[in-house]
């Protein structure tokens, strides 16, 4: 919205230049100034209904947390069947204020505060009565009750806040060791996981044009996570997972790029570099190659046989992901180095995985060849973010050789300082070789950067 | 209202009386229940840290965490297998596990079922399995905090040290209701006999 009112106030600024110029004319140059100084206003007007909307709700906080305060202060005095009454009072208010939303077909706002606030009253109620009765449940069963009954409440409403809010208990329960043990807390994580896909994909696909952004964050948190620990899990890891994430959200960017998102509307970009440097970090500073699936010291029970499944079914589907990219992209003609590179990649760790191999970095070399291909598409293209993108990856990986090798300290020293300043000067030199050349011709066209 | 409202607002009446089971069902379980539970007296030692969810709590310590039982019983418990402890009411009127017992029908009709997780059972014998010497235990209650109000949550701690470490004819003890499923609830901490809060406001004054 800020960039919005920035640009709008920079083009009607323009618009004198303009007409002097002889672009435009007098009476245009004033419908165009009618036409955006009304849409600042109204940005104003909105903005201005943001902030009281916040105070609103501050005030509204604020006066909730003295009142609980207050029947806090005197708790112990209440019989016990007041204090059930008062444990049921806050969801008894979020059923009323859902069905007003609902019956009267409220606008948004009003729907993410219904879903909110029934959400959380229920889970005041059953940890209010566990504390009336003493009850000592587990943790992970409360915090499954609660996602059980939260997610239908995120469909109902379409309420994104609450998204956010189930992604972040998800994993409250995924953290929670439980699950290597017991069959039926794997499940319930999985079903909880995989029920909330729908809602996600529906988004990403059908959503409104935040919806869509919110998702698409949403998406990576939760591949990530779910990788990370169920991959984690008695099964193996290997680093096939994650560099086939990174992989699949490098394509799912470069789409979105194609399609002219970028910045914090296309996130994947972001995600898969960080996580492709990260397991070139760690592959490079771990010597031990895990192998793809390490089922050799297993005890076949029924967790251990649901993991592996899991983890067999969730590589398939992003394997089958990841083909398909490649395919639209292929059909679409706009493959390149650098998809081709993710494809090496993703190979690379795969038959190091499949054939154990101890020695052999090959996906490795692929991760430092992607690195110069970046690097080499950011001088093309004349993107010092492509260009620094693609440093950063060869210096973070002769780093880690360097420093995982058997040098001597002063030797390291050495290494360190002039990596630094190569690196110092390359951006220096390139940023002067980028400004000159657009000073030479500043119309001069530019592919799409990734 | 459109059909599409309509449908969202039987769903959200569905999710409420889902919502409300929960609680419902917890309730009626504690204070209806066919069969009628019954209240044991477990002798306790106590500190006192906090829980985010719920607040002050007494952390409590039980005598009866060590046993030694019967040999021809398993070494350790599978964490997936649920255990029952048998409780039965010694003569000093406080309760006592007499025996660790896989399913529910195994329990005795003498005593009493305390449902604990299997990972709260651990073999204490530096000996291997012996049927003479018996096997010994550690087990871990699943009652071993006590919710108070934050500010009589130090006022308990010395309360409850002073009867520990002072006369020795005061008992510390916790009630506990447990059902004929092996659920509980814990009714309240006995200082001597009386209730903890009884003992905190006389001190007080």
């Amino acid at each position: 919205m800020s960039f919005q009112r920035k640009w709008i106030r920079a083009f009607l600024a323009e618009l004198p230049k303009l007409r002097d110029s002889g672009v435009i004319d007098e009476a245009t140059e004033g419908r165009l100034r009618n036409h955006y100084e009304s849409q600042l206003t109204v940005q104003k007007d909105s903005a201005q209904r943001i902030f009281q909307l916040s105070l609103a709700i501050l005030g509204a906080v604020l006066i909730g947390g003295g009142i609980i305060l207050l029947f806090n202060y005197n708790w112990e005095m209440l019989p016990k069947c007041v204090r059930i009454l008062v444990s049921a009072l806050p969801l008894v208010a979020g059923a009323a204020l859902s069905l007003y939303t609902l019956v009267h077909e409220k606008s948004a706002v009003w729907q993410e505060v219904s879903a909110i606030w029934t959400a959380v009253g229920g889970a005041v109620l059953i940890a209010l009565l566990s504390q009336i009765y003493q009850i000592h449940g587990q943790f992970f069963d409360y915090i499954a009750l609660v996602l059980a009954f939260t997610l239908p409440l995120v469909y109902i409403f379409d309420s994104k806040g609450l998204a956010i809010l189930y992604q972040a208990f998800l994993f409250g329960l995924f953290s929670h060791n439980y699950w290597h043990v017991v069959p039926g807390v794997l499940l319930t994580q999985i079903l909880l996981s995989l029920a909330f896909l729908p809602w996600l994909i529906w988004k990403l696909r059908c959503g409104t044009s935040a919806g869509r952004v919110l998702a698409r964050y949403l998406v990576i948190v939760m591949l990530i996570y779910q990788s990370l620990v169920i991959g984690c899990s008695e099964v193996n890891l290997g680093e096939f997972f994650l560099v086939l994430l990174g992989c699949v959200f490098t394509l799912l960017a470069m789409r979105l790029a194609e399609q002219g998102d970028h910045g914090f509307r296309n996130p994947w970009g972001s995600a898969a570099y960080l996580l492709l440097l990260g397991v070139l970090v760690v592959g490079n500073c771990i010597d031990e190659r895990l192998g793809l699936i390490n089922l050799g010291h297993h005890e076949w029970t029924p967790v251990v046989i649901l993991s592996i499944g899991y983890y067999v079914a969730w590589l398939i589907a992003l394997g089958a992901l990841a083909v398909w990219q490649f395919y639209c992209s292929w059909r679409n003609k706009t493959l390149h180095g650098e998809k081709i590179v993710l494809g090496a990649i993703a190979l690379g760790v795969l038959l190091e995985g499949l054939l154990n191999l101890e020695s052999i970095y090959l996906y490795m070399l692929a991760l430092v060849a992607w690195g110069v291909v970046k690097l080499w598409r950011g001088v093309r293209l004349r993107s010092i973010r492509l260009f620094n993108s693609g440093l950063v990856i060869i210096v973070v990986f002769m780093f880690c050789r360097f420093v995982s090798s058997d040098f001597g300290l002063l030797e390291r020293a050495a290494g360190f300082i002039v990596t630094g300043i190569a690196f110092l000067v390359a951006n220096v030199l390139f940023s002067r070789t980028c400004r000159r050349a657009q000073t030479d011709n500043p119309l001069a066209g530019k592919e799409v950067e990734q | 209202m459109s059909k599409a409202t309509k449908i969202r607002l039987v769903c959200y009446l569905v999710v409420l009386a889902g919502i409300l089971a929960h609680p419902f069902h917890t309730i009626w379980k504690y204070e209806f229940s066919d069969i009628p539970s019954r209240e044991f007296l477990f002798e306790c030692a106590m500190r006192d840290p906090y829980d985010i969810m719920r607040g002050r709590y007494v952390q409590l310590s039980f005598d009866q965490e060590n046993i030694t039982l019967p040999g021809n019983r398993p070494a350790n418990y599978h964490r997936s297998l649920e255990v029952y402890a048998v409780l039965k009411e010694g003569e000093d009127g406080f309760a006592k596990i007499v025996d660790l017992v896989t399913a529910r029908n195994e329990v005795p009709q003498d005593g009493w079922p305390l449902r604990i997780s299997s990972d709260a059972v651990w073999n204490t014998n530096w000996q291997p399995n012996d049927e003479n010497k018996g096997i010994s235990y550690r087990v871990r209650f699943p009652f071993e905090r006590y919710y108070v109000n934050e500010k009589l949550a130090p006022q308990a701690e010395k309360v409850i040290s002073g009867a520990l470490l002072g006369n020795a004819s005061q008992k510390v003890a916790l009630k506990v209701r447990i059902l004929a499923g092996g659920e509980f609830a814990v009714e309240d901490l006995l200082v001597d006999g009386r209730p903890l809060r009884e003992v905190i406001a006389e001190t007080a004054e």
